[in-house]
């Protein structure tokens, strides 16, 4: 379901190096790198036509090598990072390279150096970037009517209880009918829900304000990538167990 | 159980919003010092069993609260009425409206050291006063060598029924002391609190108090200590008075003016306090037992009784005729047709026909002034008679009754001699001698007879 999982072995393989697996990777991840880099430059880019996306593509490759599972940071949001440092380089260079010419070699030179700086700027930019984006999921949920603290409450407690209810906020995230239902009334469709996934009606309405917060959240889990990718969701085989 | 992470979603004044890989929301709080940055992952820290922990804590302590205002400020009402009890060891017991003892005092250290003996609180006053009675038997205050006298006082507020019935407190006394077989003075005095108040300040007990006050009043010298330091039997020996007469002139002066009041003082007194001297009531009945302890007077008493039983026999139609005779002095009276019925039905209750005689009594006061002398006679022989009665149903009960057990069906013939046999001699003062003995109508009496 989430790919944050299949993600992480799947880069853990090609960095020992299977390279049929990088290609393949690279290739179904060119939508992710087209638009970490139209939203960097702020506009519409084309394959073949703009060096951006070049740089981006080569910058994501990148990410692949230097991607440590320990860093707290999941693999797409360090990807974005890096390709966003790169893109910055790019346009710097550009600028530079308009004025003095000759100083990239210079910057060449102590290398070591500026690799561990850069590490370091990209910690700090990856906690940076997730504050944001828990800020903005906040926000996306205030929308609906929903608080964290309202979320603290009505969050299930037993595990049961909460797959069955994650499993209920998967099926309307994976539902693009029920999903625009619930963007334009901001409500929950609970009947149909109850159909679909055999929860009782009374598990869904208690934890009604959990179903969509989770909702959103899978919904939307390449803009979410940092609070998407830490939650570690049960394989679709793993359906919670209907509640009786 | 291992430690879970959670990503900070949102941080508030001293607890912050986590976000586990389950996917579960939860509050944790903020340790001191420490500052969590949204986004930030950390450690939540256990608490699954805090909340139970706490929980048990809140009612630990509650309970611990709830047991120590219990021992401080105990739920038991405030005492009602307060009775001392003064044989030598002179206790004082607070008692509730129901009967049940809230406190219980030393008055001397004879008085703690009982009460150190037995446990008094919370029981049933009669039981209280049992215990403590027959701890004092068994602690040898009460014994066969010494005079024997136990003073109770019982403060009843003005113009109210006693809280306890006084008799009540009188068989609780008089129970253990007869089970003893020892021979004691038994005297319950109503008192106010205001004079138990007073005694208090003196340090004396109630009923000491009330000795002082009325052998100063009869010009006995008594001083604080005396009453105080030693007990009622020996001060009635060093001092030559006799506590019943002393306590029995109480209130008389108020409740009768008539030439007869010591006449009546007898019956009259009873409705104040109960006066009962067992040393001479033991001595009549169970002569040779306790030969040592007989007194001459006691002794007269007793051939007295005989005469009168003799009386009785030899005399019943003219009882008869006495009783024909009071009503009809007040014509139109219904105890006249009643008294008349009463003769062939002498199984009946003794109350009514003495009530019935009072009545007659009373209306005949008001007549001849020369039937006057008698009337009063009468009423003493009344009251008297019953207590006789009582004394042989008593004396049933201990089956060491060794006269003649003159049966319910003789009481009334027995009254009616008695009656005669008064009128016969003439002489009162052999009526006084006989031995006040514990009325049965006692819950009617009046407790302040100034009234």
């Amino acid at each position: 379901m989430f790919p944050a999982q299949d993600l992480d072995n799947t880069v853990k393989r090609i960095k020992q190096g299977d390279q049929l697996a990088r290609e393949d990777f690279l290739e179904s991840y060119k939508p992710f790198i087209f638009k970490a880099a139209c939203k960097f430059c702020k506009r519409g880019l084309d394959w073949g036509r703009d060096d951006e996306l070049a740089i981006a593509l080569i910058a994501f490759n990148e990410a692949i090598d230097r991607y440590r599972e320990d860093s707290g940071v999941p693999f797409l949001a360090f990807a974005r990072l890096v390709i966003v440092s790169r893109l910055k380089d790019y346009f710097r260079r550009e600028n530079r390279a308009d004025a003095e010419g000759l100083s990239l070699e210079a910057d060449r030179q102590n290398n070591l150096e500026c690799a561990r700086s850069w590490e370091a700027y990209l910690e700090e930019e990856a906690s940076r970037e997730r504050e944001e984006e828990i800020k903005e999921y906040e926000v996306l949920l205030s929308s609906y009517g929903v608080t964290f603290e309202d979320l603290v409450k009505c969050s299930p407690r037993h595990r049961s209880t909460r797959l069955s209810l994650l499993h209920a906020a998967q099926e309307l995230a994976n539902s693009n009918q029920l999903l625009n239902e619930l963007k334009t009334k901001k409500k929950l469709p609970l009947i149909d829900l109850e159909k679909i996934t055999g929860v009782s009606r009374k598990t869904l309405e208690r934890g009604r304000k959990y179903i969509i917060a989770m909702a959103l959240l899978i919904s939307k889990r390449e803009e979410y990538l940092y609070l998407s990718s830490y939650l570690i969701l049960p394989s679709p085989a793993e359906k919670g167990v209907p509640e009786k | 159980m291992m430690k879970e992470r959670g990503m900070v979603v949102k941080v508030k004044s001293n607890s912050c919003i986590v976000l586990t890989p389950e996917g579960e929301y939860r509050e944790v709080p903020l340790t001191e010092g420490s500052r969590a940055r949204v986004g930030q992952e950390i450690q939540i820290p256990q608490r699954k069993t805090i909340p139970y922990f706490r929980f048990l804590m809140v009612a630990a302590s509650l309970l611990a609260v709830v047991v120590l205002a219990g021992q401080f400020f105990p739920l038991a009402p405030p005492a009602a009425a307060y009775l001392t009890i003064d044989i030598n060891p002179s206790v004082e017991l607070g008692v509730t409206a129901s009967e049940k003892v809230v406190s219980a005092r030393g008055l001397n250290p004879d008085g703690e050291r009982i009460l150190a003996k037995v446990t008094v609180k919370g029981l049933k006053l009669s039981d209280a006063v049992d215990r403590i009675v027959s701890q004092a038997v068994t602690d040898q205050f009460l014994n066969d060598i010494d005079e024997n006298i136990i003073l109770a006082t019982l403060t009843v507020e003005e113009n109210q029924e006693p809280l306890v019935a006084l008799d009540t407190v009188y068989e609780a006394i008089e129970k253990p002391v007869r089970y003893s077989g020892i021979l004691a003075e038994i005297i319950i005095e109503p008192v106010t609190p205001k004079m138990r108040e007073d005694a208090a300040k003196t340090g004396l007990s109630t009923g000491k108090f009330l000795v002082l006050k009325k052998s100063g009043e009869k010009g006995v010298p008594v001083s604080v200590d005396e009453v105080g330091g030693s007990s009622l039997g020996s001060l009635e020996k060093t001092k030559k008075i006799s506590i019943i007469e002393l306590l029995k002139e109480n209130g008389i002066n108020a409740a009768e003016r008539s030439v007869e009041a010591e006449k009546n003082a007898n019956s009259r007194k009873e409705r104040s306090g109960i006066y009962y001297d067992g040393r001479k009531k033991a001595t009549g009945s169970v002569t040779f037992t306790e030969g040592k302890t007989i007194k001459a007077e006691a002794k007269q008493e007793k051939d007295k009784e005989k005469d009168k039983d003799k009386g009785k026999k030899e005399t019943p139609g003219r009882s008869d005729e006495k009783n024909r005779d009071n009503p009809r002095n007040v014509p139109g009276n219904n105890g006249n047709n009643k008294n008349d019925k009463d003769k062939n039905n002498k199984d009946r209750n003794d109350y009514d026909r003495n009530d019935q005689d009072r009545k007659n009594n009373k209306k005949m006061n008001g007549n001849k002034e020369d039937k006057e002398n008698n009337n009063h006679k009468n009423n003493d022989g009344n009251n008297k008679d019953k207590s006789d009665n009582w004394k042989n149903n008593q004396n049933d009960n201990d089956g060491d009754n060794n006269r003649d057990r003159p049966g319910e069906n003789e009481s009334w013939s027995r009254q009616r001699a008695e009656l005669t046999g008064n009128k016969l001699t003439g002489n009162s003062r052999d009526v006084l001698r006989v031995p006040l003995r514990w009325q049965l109508e006692l819950p009617g009496i009046n407790l302040n007879p100034q009234k």
